[in-house]
């Protein structure tokens, strides 16, 4: 067992006075993000003495009207709330936290272990799944014909030296999802001077379960091209905070950017290939755009998934022509969307004419981009969940009779629920001020199907601080 | 040892899998969950699609997970139901492709009948359902069901907490599979 550990942490805002008595400004600001800490360290590294040392640099600074109130004294002068182990009452997750009052420091402290698991077995005759999302490729291993694909086969199933660079990487791909700078407020008079920053600290060691750790983390080897793969996946147990599980697929460690150049993204559909010098659809471009049409509703009419249509031609006839022709294509597009009921409020057309084009056929095409469009960073999703966030997708792809035939005639399915939909969070978000709370849909949030974290996504976290300091009124901002 | 019990919903958020199922299961909030299902025999040679396979297991869809579902037959045929076809890329290994869903032929047994007996010996045995307290970021279910002289027998778990003899009678499947069996 080799014992290390990775761990990321966000960084303290700058440094300011520490004097909650002090008759100097009354309002102090945290400034946001600073450089990032990050470690790899040997056996068991605790985060709380770097932690100590960066959080006593900003402190609220309240004046002498402020500490009139007893209350808000009584806050100040109280200490560190916890640390506690905390489960949201989404009933999913848990993790630690913490809230200096001198400092604003809330530390929110995910520490967990990892066990790195072949996909699959393999004897030298018979392969055996280590995921039960895996017994069809052992199908497919064992009836492979020769003893030399079979070994092939297996080496893309198997870990190697890479595991530490794994855990890196997706420690790192978590935190730089989810420090997003938001900080907390106090929603009462007189209370304008407390704030609260998050420290988002997420250690995972590559060891066996050491002490306070809320998670446990099993990483399957698979191929990285995807022909095979295991479903990532967070289960809480026993409403305990300090037991929860996630399955996570070696594929899981790739950012946003990588899988959104492998065309991995939800986010992204294209119609095509148009007709040479055509702007009609081409056949079975209805029935994509109706799927579409299905899976990105726009739930609550807020406009939060927007799309962008993006126009293209092949390299064939003049550029200037190919640039008007590839308008109408995504006219053409936007007129069906529209037709279809989608709010003319949320369509944007883009022609990109030739651009980067060659003569082949499928350059005569519209894509369609939901939002940014890009790949969920499926590990920092799963953190979500560990955060005690619910997903809020929509699952219009659903086949309820198993017929092979989507009953809401999306293509997008699992375990979501249709838009509108309140997320299992969404009261946690109402009651950090986020008004439209979190709702089902299909868009680019972290929790449905892109990489994007919200305000609304720090609604456990919120929560958690409400708790500690039992003042039911932090807002975020 | 955890005493596990069922607890489908726990918050606002019904955990709802995706496709219906006879026993459809309640909620205590009468959420009904429901388990997956596969019905279409697209694909499916005509004599085989009006038998009972030997044995089943279907798994319910999850986000970039789609539905999928494995059957064998009484000839030893392994069919798969998955929206994948898989080709082979110039070194032999498998290079998977989107395509329509239907059952697809994916690999042969030998010994067939040596299966059935271990499938009626440990499967047969097994509870329909077990309760589990757990709550998943992704409520699916797997359904594994079983014919043995006319007789069904069918159970259920949430992902993540298959029985131990379904994986030893996927072994004995494994162990049985005849190399090259189909074209790959």
């Amino acid at each position: 067992m080799s014992g290390r550990s990775y761990q990321r942490t966000s960084s303290c805002p700058s440094t300011s006075t520490t004097n909650p008595t002090s008759t100097s400004p009354s309002y102090s600001q945290p400034m946001g993000n600073s450089a990032r800490q990050s470690s790899v360290s040997g056996d068991g590294v605790s985060g709380e003495q770097e932690h100590a040392e960066s959080g006593s640099s900003f402190s609220p600074v309240c004046d002498g009207e402020s500490m009139s109130d007893p209350e808000l004294s009584a806050y100040l002068n109280h200490g560190l709330f916890g640390p506690n182990s905390m489960q949201p009452p989404t009933n999913i997750g848990g993790f630690q936290a913490s809230m200096d009052p001198r400092s604003g420091r809330l530390h929110i402290r995910i520490q967990g272990s990892i066990g790195f698991i072949d996909g699959l077995s393999f004897d030298g005759t018979t392969f055996t799944e280590n995921h039960a999302d895996l017994a069809g490729a052992a199908t497919y291993g064992n009836g492979l014909g020769t003893q030399e694909l079979k070994n092939q086969f297996h080496a893309d199933f198997v870990w190697g030296a890479e595991k530490q660079e794994w855990l890196a990487t997706m420690v790192s791909n978590v935190m730089n999802t989810w420090d997003q700078g938001f900080t907390f407020w106090v929603d009462r008079p007189q209370w304008e001077c407390v704030f609260s920053w998050v420290d988002l600290d997420v250690d995972i060691a590559d060891s066996t379960t050491r002490s306070g750790d809320h998670l446990n983390v099993s990483a399957y080897k698979c191929p990285d091209d995807g022909s095979f793969d295991v479903g990532a996946e967070v289960n809480s147990w026993s409403n305990d905070p300090d037991a929860t599980t996630m399955t996570l697929s070696s594929r899981d460690a790739q950012t946003s950017e990588e899988r959104t150049a492998d065309g991995d993204s939800l986010l992204q559909r294209s119609v095509g290939p148009f007709d040479l010098n055509s702007s009609d659809l081409p056949a079975g471009g209805s029935s994509t755009l109706d799927a579409f049409a299905a899976d990105f509703i726009d739930a609550n009419l807020d406009r939060t998934n927007p799309i962008n249509l993006v126009g293209r031609s092949s390299s064939d006839g003049s550029a200037s022509y190919n640039e008007r022709l590839a308008e109408r294509r995504a006219q053409s597009v936007s007129n069906y969307l529209r037709g279809k009921g989608v709010s003319n409020l949320r369509i944007s057309t883009e022609a990109a004419g030739e651009t980067g084009a060659d003569q082949s056929a499928i350059w005569r095409r519209v894509d369609l981009v939901i939002g940014d469009g890009r790949a969920q960073d499926v590990a920092a999703h799963e953190f979500g969940h560990v955060l005690g966030l619910t997903d809020h997708y929509d699952n219009a792809g659903t086949d309820a009779n198993g017929d092979g035939i989507a009953d809401r005639g999306g293509i997008i399915n699992g375990t979501g629920q249709p838009a509108g939909t309140l997320a299992g969070h969404d009261n946690l978000a109402k009651a950090i001020g986020v008004s439209g709370g979190a709702v089902h849909e299909n868009n680019d949030n972290i929790m449905s199907l892109g990489t994007n974290v919200s305000q609304a996504n720090y609604a456990t976290i919120g929560w958690a601080l409400q708790n500690l300091t039992n003042i039911p009124d932090w807002k975020i901002s | 040892m955890k005493i596990l019990r069922i607890i489908f919903i726990s918050s606002s958020l019904a955990s709802v899998a995706c496709h219906v199922q006879e026993s459809a299961l309640a909620s205590p909030q009468g959420v009904k969950v429901q388990l997956p299902n596969i019905q279409s025999t697209e694909g499916l040679p005509v004599a085989l699609a009006a038998k009972q396979p030997v044995w089943e297991s279907i798994t319910g869809p999850r986000l970039r997970v789609p539905l999928s579902g494995s059957r064998l037959y009484e000839n030893g045929e392994i069919w798969t139901w998955s929206p994948y076809t898989y080709e082979a890329k110039p070194n032999g290994l498998p290079k998977r492709l989107s395509a329509p869903y239907r059952w697809r032929l994916s690999a042969r047994v030998k010994d067939i009948g040596a299966i059935q007996q271990q499938v009626k010996k440990l499967f047969f045995v097994l509870p329909k359902s077990q309760s589990t307290n757990v709550k998943s970021s992704t409520p699916a279910w797997r359904v594994w069901t079983a014919w043995h002289e006319g007789v069904k027998h069918q159970i259920y778990r949430p992902i993540g907490q298959e029985p131990k003899a379904v994986k030893e009678i996927w072994n004995i499947i494994h162990r049985s599979t005849i190399p090259g069996g189909v074209p790959q």
